[in-house]
């Protein structure tokens, strides 16, 4: 047997789970009546889901199918069961129809559209009474009400039907008989050029009929239908605009929940004079995963109840709960952390060794810079190598290799300020040991180490040829970005590394950071490549993906950052062009980018402008952080020289006029500043 | 770095295509077999991961899939070829089924070498994927049986027209020629018209075109063939034209030379000095490299794809 074959996280997507496994992996969020809040199957309200691939959608509506519901009923199905659930989900996915069938071969598209909303009708009709069928199968009383229910429904046709029909597998046949009909007419349509199908039936007559008729002819008074479209994103807009339109006429006892990736929405528009379908009165919008995100510790327990009902095999049911509870519990000493106590010390410790006797890589570095600019007499009171070795001893700090890459920032500060570096070498000396001993929770020195620790680090660990530490269920989980997928196929591949390792996850020891890392790294390798598979835009999307990346390094692991964990940036989208908007807005469509809500309030001139993020499951790519802080706004040349292919020849340039001013010898902004003092002078 | 960057390789390789047969501590044992003998250990390890990440393996599914192409486009497809052609090229499925299945029932499959050993392992799987009725699989020795009265071996059956020898590996072609040659002229001999097979899933070159050349067999082919590409160490080898500044090609098979010949003087890059990478399933043949196979007292080596030797009752 293959040993990957007993990963609990090889399952990762809900198209592929059985329906006992959609019970089975089930798991709900913590507080405010869970995904039942945001679903709301039992009100009236029309609800869009909208989410990136993998939030959970299919999952979610689902679990909230017939199917599933009778799997969650104890016994068979009674008239009891269904009035405490309150409401019957009508499941179907769009891409089982072969929508694309419905188009061309010679055919005007009003004739497409009328045959769709046809086979739709009886399509939907169909999956209700089946459902119904198998429900009062059960029940005797039924019997008696049948056969007028079959006749009520017959009369919802235009043209008069067999008049044999008493039962509803009957009528189910009639409905499947005249779908097939259609089937064999579509599909040869391509070979005969010819449709000739008699609609029976107006549109949404059996849609919102059949639940009228059941509401009044037999006990299910009080009781939803629910039909649940998933997949809406393989329907073209005339078809989208076709179901549109039965959410805008919807009636009686039924509703709508449909479900689409974000980029799949194509219309909104309906029939009804091209009208679009109003948000808030006509439905409601849910955007899963930015729910999700939005609620980062909701998301955390949900996702750590995920992984502990997967990592225990068992589905959470009240028999299970403990169980999961204490799997939740242990479920942080499972993983290899980061030792974030006095991580000053211990992150950097057994790199140190490393280097032995030898000057460390940034000393090196700096040493370099200072020679470069002393010798070019760009420096005011440096001149000489002993000079540059006295700068050097005192920022040294025996044993604490990150105070001293605080020591070498806080220099390299102070030199783009032009300020005389021997007197700030010893001035930063002072606040070093200051630091060190009293540990002071303000001040200059307090403030860089707080903003920039983690960046120092990364540029130590890079200097070091060590991989970056991206490690601990926390960060595992805020990687997802509120994509439970994400989740699953990171675990997967921590999973698989670490039995390759030769350790035993969820057993013994906590699964080894080394694990960890290369598992994270191949699940962002995947996210990465998944891109591509969005045709041309993917492509473009990619390389987009890639200059922004290549950004946010140059300024991480430059001299002189400007702002701490960089992985998003501030844009005014009225100011760049058409191509970079339709990029900007198919890499959040797609999860690359994640918009922050609220935008970024420019520094001068206070106005908002956009902030995204880099989904931080890309991150490792690029050894960025996976944590926002800083924003680094972006001028309209920039962000078009990004994610405008056309524009991107001039990538290198702004990137390198961008970066020039954070690396010594700080050269732009000493321009700058000189070209400011000339303007002075001659005014 | 490029330590790391092999075992990403070996990583995926190994769960996608290896079977999970491999992880870091079987690899760890047994890079330390290498202990510096040739060069420095780091540098003979790092050149013996290298090619471990080129390593290739077929597993229990590709054989599988390769078993149905040996029945389907080896021994089916000439025959309802001939069938059509000597019908009109006739497209009647009915009347090419009926007589392929005369053809079938003429025919009988078998393995090469004694029952126990992997060309033979091979015919159960054989039978199970094509679907074929075990009335046709017979041992070597049900070729024959004795005259009554005189004991002379005569053909067992003469209304059938092929035998067909199923393998696993066709590595120099002595190993198949030897137990066959015997078997074919014997039978030839007492009927002419009697036609031999010899379908290999995988073979070297060389080692087909030897046992071609011998004219034993009416056809002989193989599924995958391995030209000197795939001699790991050879001028054309495939294996280190990408290959990373840090990997030398000679001192790899330095190395692969000097502790080889540890375990096979004669062949210390594998039997008929075939240089192999590879491993199946259910076994690793020894054309392949002995340092990656070799699970021998003599030199005492912890292999990293364990080869099942065929031992005979002396080395018992």
């Amino acid at each position: 047997m293959n040993t990957f074959d007993g990963n609990p996280f090889n399952l990762t997507k809900a198209n592929d789970y059985s329906d006992k496994q959609i019970l089975n992996y089930w798991v709900d969020v913590p507080g405010e009546n869970g995904f039942a809040g945001m679903i709301k199957p039992t009100s009236p309200m029309p609800i869009i889901l909208l989410g990136g691939k993998g939030s959970g959608k299919t999952h979610l509506m689902r679990y909230c199918s017939y199917e599933i519901q009778k799997l969650r009923w104890p016994a068979k199905p009674t008239l009891d069961s269904i009035k405490t659930d309150r409401y019957l989900g009508v499941y179907m996915r769009c891409e089982g129809l072969n929508a694309d069938r419905f188009n061309e071969k010679g055919q005007q598209s009003e004739i497409w559209s009328a045959i769709f909303e046809y086979y739709m009708e009886l399509y939907l009709a169909e999956l209700l009474l089946s459902h119904v069928d198998d429900f009062f199968n059960t029940s005797d009383a039924w019997q008696k009400s049948q056969t007028k229910l079959c006749r009520a429904i017959l009369a919802l046709f235009d043209t008069p039907q067999t008049a044999n029909i008493n039962t509803l597998k009957q009528v189910i046949g009639l409905l499947v008989s005249l779908r097939k009909k259609i089937d064999i007419q579509v599909n040869n349509c391509a070979i005969s050029r010819r449709l000739n199908i008699p609609i029976t039936v107006t549109r949404s007559r059996l849609i919102f009929g059949i639940p009228r008729l059941l509401s009044e002819l037999t006990p299910l008074q009080d009781l939803q239908f629910l039909y649940l479209i998933d997949e809406l994103e393989n329907f073209n807009e005339q078809q989208q605009k076709y179901i549109f339109t039965l959410v805008r006429e919807r009636r009686g006892p039924s509703s709508f929940r449909i479900g689409s990736r974000l980029y799949g929405i194509r219309t909104y528009s309906t029939f009804s004079a091209n009208e679009e379908l109003k948000e808030g009165s006509e439905y409601e919008k849910l955007l899963l995963d930015e729910r999700l995100r939005d609620e980062p510790k909701r998301y955390s327990e949900f996702a750590k109840r995920l992984l502990a009902s997967r990592i225990k095999g068992v589905s959470l049911s009240p028999s299970s709960e403990d169980l999961v509870a204490s799997a939740v519990k242990s479920l942080p000493q499972m993983f290899e952390e980061r030792n974030d106590e006095n991580f000053w010390e211990a992150e950097t410790t057994p790199v140190v060794s490393k280097f032995g006797e030898g000057e460390f890589p940034y000393f090196k570095k700096l040493r370099q810079n200072l020679i470069h600019a002393a010798r070019a007499g760009r420096l005011r009171d440096v001149h000489s190598e002993q000079q540059i070795d006295r700068i050097i001893q005192k920022l040294k700090v025996d044993k604490y290799s990150l105070l001293e890459k605080v020591n070498v920032l806080l220099l390299y500060q102070d030199w783009s300020q032009n300020k005389e570096l021997l007197d700030a070498a010893s001035t930063i000396s002072n606040l070093c040991r200051q630091f060190a001993e009293r540990r002071p929770k303000s001040g200059r020195y307090f403030e860089t180490y707080d903003h920039f620790a983690q960046d120092l680090l990364a540029q130590f660990f890079r200097e070091s040829n060590q991989p970056q530490r991206y490690c601990g269920i926390d960060s595992i989980i805020h990687m997802s970005m509120g994509l439970p997928r994400h989740l699953l196929i990171v675990l997967k591949h921590i999973y698989n590394w670490a039995i390759f390792n030769g350790e035993e996850p969820f057993k013994s020891r906590p699964i080894s950071i080394t694990s960890q890392q290369k598992g994270i790294f191949e699940a962002a390798e995947w996210f990465y490549r998944d891109a591509k598979n969005k045709g041309q835009d993917g492509s473009v999307l990619q390389e987009s993906i890639n200059r922004l990346a290549e950004l946010f390094r140059e300024v991480r692991f430059s001299d002189k950052p400007v702002e701490c964990s960089l992985c998003s940036f501030s844009v005014d989208l009225s100011k760049v062009n058409t191509t970079t908007k339709k990029y900007i807005d198919l890499a959040k469509k797609y999860s690359l980018l994640i918009d922050i809500s609220g935008g970024q309030r420019d520094r001068n001139s206070m106005r908002v402008d956009a902030k995204l993020q880099l989904n931080s499951l890309l991150a490792p790519l690029w050894d960025l952080p996976i944590y926002r802080r800083g924003a680094l706004p972006l001028d309209p040349s920039l962000a078009d020289a990004i994610f405008d292919p056309g524009q991107s020849e001039n990538f290198k340039r702004l990137l390198n006029a961008r970066i020039v001013a954070m690396n010594a010898p700080f050269e732009y902004k000493r321009k700058l500043s000189r070209t400011a003092q000339r303007e002075l002078f001659t005014h | 770095m490029l330590e790391e960057a092999l075992y990403t390789k070996i990583h995926r390789l190994n769960q996608k295509v290896w079977e999970g047969r491999v992880n870091r501590l079987n690899i760890q044992m047994w890079l330390d077999n290498f202990d510096g003998t040739v060069k420095p250990i780091d540098a003979e390890r790092k050149h013996m991961l290298f090619l471990l990440s080129n390593f290739m393996y077929f597993g229990s599914l590709q054989i599988r899939e390769l078993l149905k192409a040996v029945f389907r486009d080896l021994y089916k497809y000439p025959i309802v070829h001939a069938i059509r052609k000597d019908n009109r090229d006739t497209r009647n499925l009915a009347l090419i089924d009926g007589l392929f299945s005369g053809e079938l029932s003429k025919s009988r499959f078998l393995g090469v070498g004694n029952p126990s050993e992997s060309g033979c392992h091979l015919l159960y799987h054989f039978r199970q994927m094509n679907a074929l009725p075990k009335e046709i699989f017979i041992h070597a020795h049900e070729i024959f049986r004795p005259k009554r009265f005189t004991g002379r071996w005569v053909l067992a059956n003469k209304a059938i027209r092929r035998y067909v020898f199923i393998d696993d590996f066709c590595g120099s072609g002595d190993q198949v020629v030897g137990y066959c040659k015997q078997i074919i002229q014997q039978a030839k001999k007492q009927d002419p018209r009697v036609k031999f097979f010899y379908y290999s899933l995988f073979g070297c070159k060389k080692g087909v075109e030897n046992v071609a050349r011998r004219k034993l067999f009416d056809d002989v082919q193989c599924l995958v063939e391995l030209d000197e590409t795939f001699g790991c160490f050879h001028g054309m080898s495939r294996y280190f034209h990408a290959a990373p500044t840090e990997i030398d090609k000679g001192i790899a098979e330095r190395i692969c030379r000097k502790y080889g010949s540890r375990m096979m003087p004669g062949n210390p890059l594998g039997y008929g000095d075939c240089q192999l990478l590879l491993s199946f399933h259910h076994n690793t043949p020894d054309n392949t490299l002995p340092v990656f196979w070799w699970d021998e007292v003599s030199p005492d080596w912890t292999p990293i794809f364990k080869r099942y030797p065929k031992l005979s009752y002396t080395s018992i």
